[in-house]
């Protein structure tokens, strides 16, 4: 029915055959087996690694909130990414909304500190939201009606976000009396309030999983979201069947933009309380990585961001204490994200043994 | 006598509680036609797998010459001359067609040989008397040619057993007539092939021998010269399948579509549809008959609204709608079976529910206020399902898991679960097995009785003075001839259709 069959990355044909769950397991398990794989050849032990890093991920209460504070961008680039893919549009310019979400968030933070706290962060949201799918509008609409691939618009667009919002707050928008290139803070009622107070961890967490309620609701229970996924999955039936293929189209990356700017937004507002220029470390690309390892279903891209949420934050105190150089942490992250986004279901010998286990 | 081709004893295979092929004793003679027919979901496709090493049988001898063999998957099948020619193809669309000839099994050591692929791709052209461009991207040769670049692939790789898996259902007449003519010439080669097809006067047409299978085993094989069409057809259906009577009441009432003067140009702005007129009314189905490629499908686009007419003017219960889209059209009543059944009808990668309800889940009971309900979803499905005969799949599976009959089937349920003021039906049958073709016309026919507008596109004059009221002959974008049925014979209409004058 609606949520059986995850739709692959722009509605390619579905090779795989695993049974459900192995089938959103699997490239997970794949991931590791190759890190290890990487880790064991430069002579270390795997599992030692391995349980240091879901040690320093999860081995506590303050670990565990920062294991989620780093999974909620990803979160949201995650459900940003995949929005488009099921329509079938390869939006690759989620880190490009992020950026200028952020910036009209904290600009909304800094520049109306008199406003109560309920109607500041509902504007700053508001805005991110819209400078994020004003991001996509353009590649949209050069998708659209021009035929203009928009793996390559949204792409260049990145760039443009991270020059513009750089150029914003170094010279119009900068603090005063910090060395760094950045915002003025925002005003204190503007603040996402924390989960845990001492971590990072906000309730821009919450959100997030509010979102990604919103989307599985999208997909598996809305006229809207049944006609985005057939665009995706089958243009031609969907065009025939009477769908508007450039509006379907223009919808999903809108969307798409929406929640990348709030992606940005929420960062600021919960997390950073000010524009940092560069401040991402790409959490719109990793959520690519989402997307697909997630194959675009809500459960996976929920399992999806915090992997790599454990990953990030794991991987950071793996370096501090033991004696694995960061070159190899980034090489296991590098291979683990590539086994994440190969479509495994295309292995016979996997598709046969999983269908005997 | 010697020991035959092929020699198969007792073949079985299962798939979990089905047995595809149960018991099976087939022997072919060396050199010559042999036809395997039998309704959707016989085991032909089984056991042409079988025999090309694609599926390793669960038991049962399998002989080549009178040798026991065991294949050891398609390249150990090639490598003894067996090969097949799939129902979808296999080849690589962004390549060449020469890349493709010669793929897994490419000419010079290390760096390709374009020169030797080239020779022997010219002789092969010549064997079959098939043009071909060759340096084109597959993806720009018409499904014809990439049949016959198939058929070169295997004899590049030394086949000289030919498997062809309902290799007709895709083909146009005129297509099919180059495919029996290169059939020919092979078996006259001395080369064995296994041709499986639904229609009986393609048997009758090519073969020398015919086997019948029916729920996975084989009924009867014969001498084409000893048997019948109607025998094979009772050996098939394990009945007599009288056809049912599809004459119209004749209750025609007001004009449902109208076309004025329609135009219609292709993609470089070739005329394509020249000044079109005609009305199709309630409770009539019109036949547009015609050769493919005369204009049929931009006629179809332009009356679904899947394409701006350049001129002229077409209106639906009286009002003008050229302008419209393709959902407005819809919502007035206009339902589509398109004849490209897996792109347009339907996905095979959407599953069986996501098919049935493609065009109905906005309406009410299905969707209310945007809200879709998975529940009912899956209710009409299933429902759909059973009214329509469709078997192999339940609604969560792919579509890719029903055989081409059964998602046709889908699509006629589909567009006709609600009887549509206007049908436009493109070759409805068109690769369809015998029991589903007589299922398809009699739901035509039903939908006419019950009032709707048809507009029949078809290629099969049989199903044209079977079903029709009025015949329009398509001819060069034009309308050269539109009749009574009463008034249509099989030749006359055959002649208009070849732009003969009438
Ligand atoms: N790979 C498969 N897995 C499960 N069932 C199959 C498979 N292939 C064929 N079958 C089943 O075996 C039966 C025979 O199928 P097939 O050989 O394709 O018939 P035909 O080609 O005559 O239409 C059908 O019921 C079909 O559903
Ligand atoms: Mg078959």
């Amino acid at each position: 029915m609606i949520e059986t069959a995850p739709a692959p990355l722009s509605g390619g044909p579905v090779r795989g055959r695993l049974p459900g769950a192995l089938r959103l397991l699997a490239p997970f398990l794949i991931a590791l087996g190759a890190g290890a794989v990487v880790l064991w050849a430069t002579g270390r032990d795997a599992f030692a690694v391995y349980g240091q890093l879901a040690d320093a991920a999860l081995g506590g209460g303050t670990q565990i909130a920062d294991t989620l504070a780093a999974t909620t961008p990803i979160l949201f680039t995650g459900i940003a990414t995949a929005l488009a893919f099921r329509a079938g549009a390869f939006n690759v310019g989620v880190e490009g909304s992020l950026y200028v979400g952020a910036f009209a968030a904290a600009w909304t933070g800094f520049s109306f500190p008199h406003l109560p706290g309920a109607p500041l962060l509902a504007l700053a949201a508001l805005l991110a939201a819209l400078a994020g799918a004003a991001w996509a509008l353009l590649p949209a609409l050069a998708r659209a009606w021009l035929d203009v691939s928009e793996v390559v618009t949204t792409l260049m667009l990145n760039y443009v976000a991270i020059l513009l919002t750089s150029y914003l707050v170094n010279d119009h928008f900068l603090a005063r009396g910090v060395a760094n290139s950045m915002s003025p803070m925002i005003a204190p009622q503007a603040r996402l309030p924390p989960l845990l107070p001492g971590s990072q961890l906000s309730a821009a967490l919450l959100l997030g999983l509010l979102l990604l309620a919103g989307y599985w609701f999208l997909f598996s229970r809305s006229t809207l979201g049944f006609e985005l996924r057939l665009v995706g999955l089958a243009p031609r039936l969907a065009r025939a069947s009477g769908v508007d293929l450039r509006r379907s189209l223009v919808i999903a990356m809108l969307a798409s933009g929406l929640v990348g700017g709030w992606a940005g937004g929420f960062q600021v507002l919960g997390v950073i309380h000010r524009f940092v220029d560069g401040f991402s470390p790409g959490y719109g690309f990793t959520g690519i990585a989402v997307a697909i390892l997630g194959r675009n279903h809500p459960l996976g891209i929920l399992a999806g961001a915090l992997f790599f949420g454990i990953l990030t934050s794991g991987g950071g105190m793996v370096q501090l204490v033991s004696s694995i150089p960061i070159d190899l942490v980034n090489v296991v992250q590098g291979t683990l994200m590539v086994f994440a986004v190969a479509d495994l279901g295309r292995l016979g010998w996997l598709r046969r043994w999983a269908g005997r286990a | 006598m010697s020991a035959p081709r092929i020699g198969l004893r007792g073949i079985v295979k299962r798939y979990g509680p089905i047995v595809a092929n149960d018991r099976v004793d087939l022997d072919v003679a060396a050199g010559g036609i042999h036809a395997v027919v039998g309704e959707n979901g016989a085991g032909k496709t089984t056991l042409m797998r079988i025999i090309a090493g694609l599926v390793e049988p669960d038991a049962g001898r399998y002989e080549l010459d009178g040798r026991p063999v065991r294949l050891r998957g398609p390249a150990d099948a090639i490598r003894r001359g067996i090969g097949m020619v799939h129902q979808r193809f296999q080849l690589v669309e962004e390549l060449s067609a020469l890349e493709n000839l010669v793929l897994g099994a490419t000419p010079g050591r290390l760096r390709f040989d374009r020169r030797a692929a080239r020779t022997a791709a010219r002789r092969l052209a010549e064997q079959l008397a098939a043009e071909l461009d060759w340096e084109a991207p597959v993806a720009q040769l018409s499904v014809g040619q990439r049949q016959r670049l198939e058929i070169m692939r295997l004899l590049y790789r030394r086949a000289d057993i030919l498997i062809f898996d309902e290799p007709t259902s895709v083909l146009t007449p005129g297509e099919a007539e180059l495919l029996f003519g290169i059939m020919r010439r092979l078996a006259a080669d001395g080369r064995t092939i296994l041709f499986i097809t639904h229609k009986l006067p393609e048997v009758f047409a090519v073969a020398q021998h015919v086997t019948v299978m029916r729920r996975g085993r084989v009924v009867a094989t014969s001498a084409v010269a000893d048997t019948d069409p109607r025998q094979v057809g009772r050996q098939m259906v394990g009945e007599d399948l009288t056809p049912p009577d599809l004459r119209p009441s004749g209750r025609v009432g007001r004009p449902v579509l109208a076309l004025r003067e329609v135009s219609a140009t292709g993609g470089r702005g070739e005329p394509r549809l020249r000044r079109v007129s005609f009305e199709v009314a309630e409770g009539e189905i019109v036949g547009v008959a015609g050769v493919e490629g005369n204009g049929q499908r931009e006629l179809v686009e332009v009356v679904m609204g899947l394409r701006q007419p350049a001129g002229g003017e077409i209106l639906l219960d009286g009002r003008p709608c050229g302008h419209r889209g393709v959902r407005e059209r819809r919502d007035l009543g206009v339902a589509f079976i398109s004849e490209d059944r897996d792109g347009e009808g339907a996905s095979l990668d959407a599953t069986i529910a996501d098919n049935a309800v493609a065009t109905a889940y906005r309406r009410p009971p299905l969707a209310r206020a945007g809200l879709l309900s998975p529940g009912r979803v899956r209710r009409a499905t299933e429902d759909l399902i059973r009214r329509f005969g469709v078997q192999g799949g339940r609604p969560g599976a792919p579509a890719r898991v029903l055989s081409g009959g059964n998602l046709q089937r889908l699509v006629v349920g589909r567009e006709l679960s609600r009887v549509p003021r206007l049908l436009v039906a493109a070759h409805p049958t068109r690769g369809v097995d015998l029991r589903g073709t007589v299922f398809i016309r009699q739901q035509l026919h039903r939908a006419r009785e019950a009032g709707a507008a048809i507009l029949l596109v078809s290629e099969e004059i049989v199903e044209l003075l079977e079903l029709c009221d009025r015949i329009v002959v398509l001819y060069r974008g034009r309308i050269t001839a539109d009749l009574p049925v009463a008034r249509v014979t099989a030749e006359r209409l055959g002649a208009l259709m070849a732009g003969l004058a009438a």
